[in-house]
């Protein structure tokens, strides 16, 4: 269990994090959203013990961060948005080199199985600045994997990868979520986040816009559901019949097509669609809008940087 | 109590994973080969050049013969030194810096790696290093062996020292590294480390050769032989295989007193280096203030008794004195407060700034708390420079005091004067150069609390604190010695303006002295008044 509690970091006059507070479980894969400088990577190598916070706590199964960061290191995975690799090492030899100063016993075994996880076995006498830029990436989370962690920090783990690298990497990143890991993920890739975070953090000039699981956060942009509709024909009639029904509003209407803000739960949407039927109205198409992290990030936060 | 972690000890001793891996590095393609290579092509032409002017000409006679087989060997030795003076420093100087620089860094210290764990591993991966060049050139040496220059047991000897001595080497490369940001920098200062390093054990070097002399009352020192501090001189490694020292009556091989100097020595550094990797309030820090105050403390003892020493040799063979003990207590007065001083340039403007670097902040938490002492934070600075001073002070005391138990003398017969460490406290003249001490430490640290309250940066705070002690007290020893007609024997005319001319003339000067200890006590107070609305305003900030 990760509990971090008004954790605040200052330079200064200036202010990096300005007391965020959340909570996440085993199994959590969180994603940390905001733009460059918003003080996504500060919060991150806080918890990582690499930055000391000016206040707040920050524990994870019990352990506080500032007060025990040798037991906080044990427990932890940090991959920082670079790779910070050695040259004329290989492979085996770089996870080895971990391996042996976080002090895991059978180091080979270890390693070959963290190779196995991240696909790497067929590199492991290759030297690393032989990978590619997809391959060191996942070398990288090899390392983070050698002392089987309870919590992974992944600040941009998918910059800068093609698209077959980011989808093998979010995979892997599932699987690890799956095994019962909680992971925080920092990216600027919205929709991908998305697809395999369980729950979503907006972070904006140090404040914690909005925390909770996806459907929950994009619910809290927009209580009501948005329904797109396509009619055939003459769009009055299907807009007089949208704007005189209980808990529907009527939004914009452009050539057949209009929009209704409606507030009910999906029983009554298949309902409202049956009635507008019987009235004759000539339904072509009658969709959700479903609202993505991506109309979220950008309705939530204005672009400003600390 | 503390148990010994023997697991953690046999990590960080014996499987050093940095080490492993270093060495990996370093011996791994044909980079190392070519290196070696080059190396050894080098020695043998330089070596070969001197064979050939020892032996070539006028091997006459077996005892020319002999001596010129010497000089061979020491040329070989010379050879290695000043291998291991190139290459052990900058292997150091690159260690840090260049992780810092490729962001391995934060990998290693996200992991539960203690600076120490790291730095330990960083030394025997350099220690094995050095050890090889060594190695590479025992055949070189060896002909030295076969031909007469020197014995098997000397030249392993020599090969022992200097494998210790580039660990110091290593050692300032790696505390310069973890403070610098870009390799060539730390390669520079490096260097420069050693060359003080070279020039202050050169100077005990020659100053226990005159103590053997005669020159600095040898007659009962506790180190007879050979002068304790000689045994960190690397001038001195090839002869120290056959000598030995006497420490408190008893013998010990000189180059088993310098190998544990060396040690001491490369421990102090490296806990300097780790104590600045580390955060605040760590382990190392506390163990650096710990081991600072011994081993100040230490010096201080030797000091004092050294100077007692000296003193004793000089008035027992000089004219008669008017005033012995005034003489005496001046003289006295006078080492300690140079003492102190020199001391404090090296660590009042460090302990008296505050602020945030690239990587650390060192929060003000107040002026003084005696409880922070240890902990490496801006309140617990204060108290610790008082201690050190206090420690400096009793250990200087107790030097002179401590002649093998015995009260010292001084003075030609018939004006005999007995003084104690405990007796010197009493003397005016004593006193008066300590309050110059205690005057110029103050100033120190008040610039320093100046420059911290003006600059947030510590780096900048703290070389502006240092070079505002050297404008304050060198440059216009400089300046006055263009204008001044008079010398520093003699402190006339514009020469009285200088605060630290008083500590190095022959003449006792103390008058001088008790007004300039006056006048920076009152000018720091002003300094630190005129600062009160500014540390107001840093309200004392605990991290939590």
């Amino acid at each position: 269990m990760l509990e971090v509690k008004n954790l605040r970091k200052t330079y200064g006059d200036f202010t990096a994090v300005q007391g965020i507070s959340f909570s996440l479980k085993p199994g959590d894969i969180f994603g940390f959203i905001g733009s460059n400088g918003a003080g996504k990577t500060t919060t991150i190598r806080m918890l990582a013990t690499l930055l000391e916070p000016t206040s707040g706590t920050a524990t994870l199964n019990g352990v506080d961060v500032v007060d025990q960061p040798m037991e906080i290191r044990r427990m932890i995975g940090y991959m920082p948005d670079f790779f910070g690799l050695y040259d004329d090492v290989k492979v085996w030899e770089y996870l080895d080199f971990f391996a042996s100063i976080y002090g895991v016993s059978q180091r080979d075994k270890v390693i070959d199985e963290v190779l196995e996880l991240t696909d790497l076995t067929i590199k492991k006498d290759a030297f690393v600045q032989s990978l590619s830029r997809g391959m060191q990436q996942r070398l990288c989370l090899a390392r983070c994997l050698v002392h089987d962690p309870k919590l992974l920090l992944l600040d941009e783990p998918a910059s800068g990868l093609d698209p077959r690298a980011r989808a093998e990497l979010k995979e892997l990143i599932a699987e690890l979520g799956r095994m019962g890991k909680i992971i925080i993920i920092s990216s600027h890739i919205l929709p991908e986040l998305s697809d395999f975070c369980n729950s979503v953090g907006i972070i904006e000039r140090g404040n914690l816009l909005a925390f909770g699981d996806v459907a929950s956060v994009v619910r809290s942009i927009r209580p009501t559901k948005q329904i797109n509709i396509e009619v055939l024909g003459d769009p009055d009639p299907a807009a007089r019949f949208f704007a005189s029904q209980t808990a529907t509003r009527l939004g914009e209407c452009s050539g057949n097509k209009l929009t209704i803000e409606f507030d009910g739960d999906e029983s009554e949407q298949v309902e409202l669609l049956k009635k507008a039927l019987a009235n004759e109205i000539k339904i072509l198409s009658f969709a959700e809008d479903t609202a993505n992290l991506e109309d979220v990030f950008m309705k939530l936060t204005t672009g400003a940087v600390s | 109590m503390q148990v010994i972690d023997l697991k953690r000890l046999r990590r960080t001793y014996f499987g050093n994973a940095t080490a492993t891996r270093d060495q990996r590095v370093q011996l791994r393609g044909s980079k190392a080969v070519v290196l070696f290579t080059l190396y050894l092509i080098i020695m043998a032409l330089v070596l070969y050049i001197a064979y050939d002017s020892a032996i070539g000409y006028s091997s006459r006679s077996l005892a020319t013969a002999q001596s010129n087989l010497q000089g061979f060997y020491w040329a070989t030795i010379a050879c290695l030194g000043v291998v291991v003076t190139i290459v052990a420093p900058a292997v150091g100087a690159f260690a840090i810096v260049t992780e810092r620089q490729r962001r391995s860094l934060d990998l290693v210290f996200s992991a539960p790696v203690e600076p120490k764990f790291y730095l330990v591993g960083k030394l025997i991966s350099a220690y094995r290093y050095v050890w090889l060049l060594l190695i590479l050139a025992l055949p070189f040496c060896a002909v030295s062996v076969t031909l007469g220059g020197t014995t098997w047991i000397q030249l392993f000897i020599t090969f022992l020292l200097f494998s210790f001595y580039g660990l110091i080497c290593v050692a300032f490369g790696l505390l310069l590294s973890s403070m610098s940001s870009r390799p060539i920098p730390a390669l520079c200062w490096t260097y420069c480390a050693i060359g003080a390093y070279w020039f202050f054990t050169f100077y005990l070097a020659m100053t226990g050769f005159m103590a053997i002399s005669g020159f600095g009352g040898s007659s009962s020192s506790p180190f007879s032989n050979v002068s304790f501090f000689t045994a960190l001189c690397p001038l001195t490694f090839p002869f120290q295989g056959g000598q030995s020292t006497l420490i408190l009556g008893r013998e010990f091989p000189i180059w088993l007193v310098s190998i544990v100097e060396h040690l001491l020595v490369i421990k102090i550094i490296i806990l300097a280096a780790g104590s600045i990797m580390s955060p605040s309030d760590g382990r190392e820090i506390k163990s650096l203030r710990i081991h600072g105050l011994i081993y100040f403390g230490v010096v201080a003892v030797l000091i004092g008794w050294g100077v007692s020493a000296g003193a004793q040799a000089a008035f027992s063979s000089g004219p008669t004195l008017t005033n012995p003990t005034q003489n005496v207590s001046s003289i006295f007065g006078r080492a300690l407060a140079g003492v102190l001083c020199v001391t404090g340039i090296c660590i009042v403007p460090y302990l008296s700034t505050f602020g945030q670097n690239d990587y650390r902040r060192f929060r003000f938490n107040g002026l003084f708390n005696i409880r922070k002492m240890f902990t490496g934070t801006v309140a617990g600075n204060l108290p610790y420079l008082i201690t050190f001073a206090l420690v400096g002070v009793v250990g200087f005391l107790a030097g002179t005091t401590a002649d093998l138990g015995s009260v010292r003398s001084f003075g030609p017969t018939g004006t005999r004067v007995k003084i104690t460490g405990a007796s010197l406290l009493l003397q005016p003249m004593f006193l008066i150069y300590l309050l110059l001490a205690l005057g110029i430490w103050t100033l120190m640290w008040s610039c320093g609390i100046l420059s911290a309250a003006k600059h947030q940066n510590i780096s900048r705070a703290r070389t502006v604190s240092l070079f505002s002690l050297v404008a304050i007290a060198l440059v216009p020893t400089f300046f006055l010695s263009i204008i001044s007609p008079e010398s520093l024997e003699k402190v006339e005319g514009l020469w009285k303006l200088n605060i630290i001319a008083s500590l190095f003339c022959n003449v006792d000067y103390s008058g001088y002295a008790a007004i300039h200890g006056v006048a920076l006590l009152v000018i720091s107070a002003i300094l630190i008044g005129s600062l009160q609305s500014r540390l107001r305003k840093l309200t004392p900030t605990e991290p939590r």
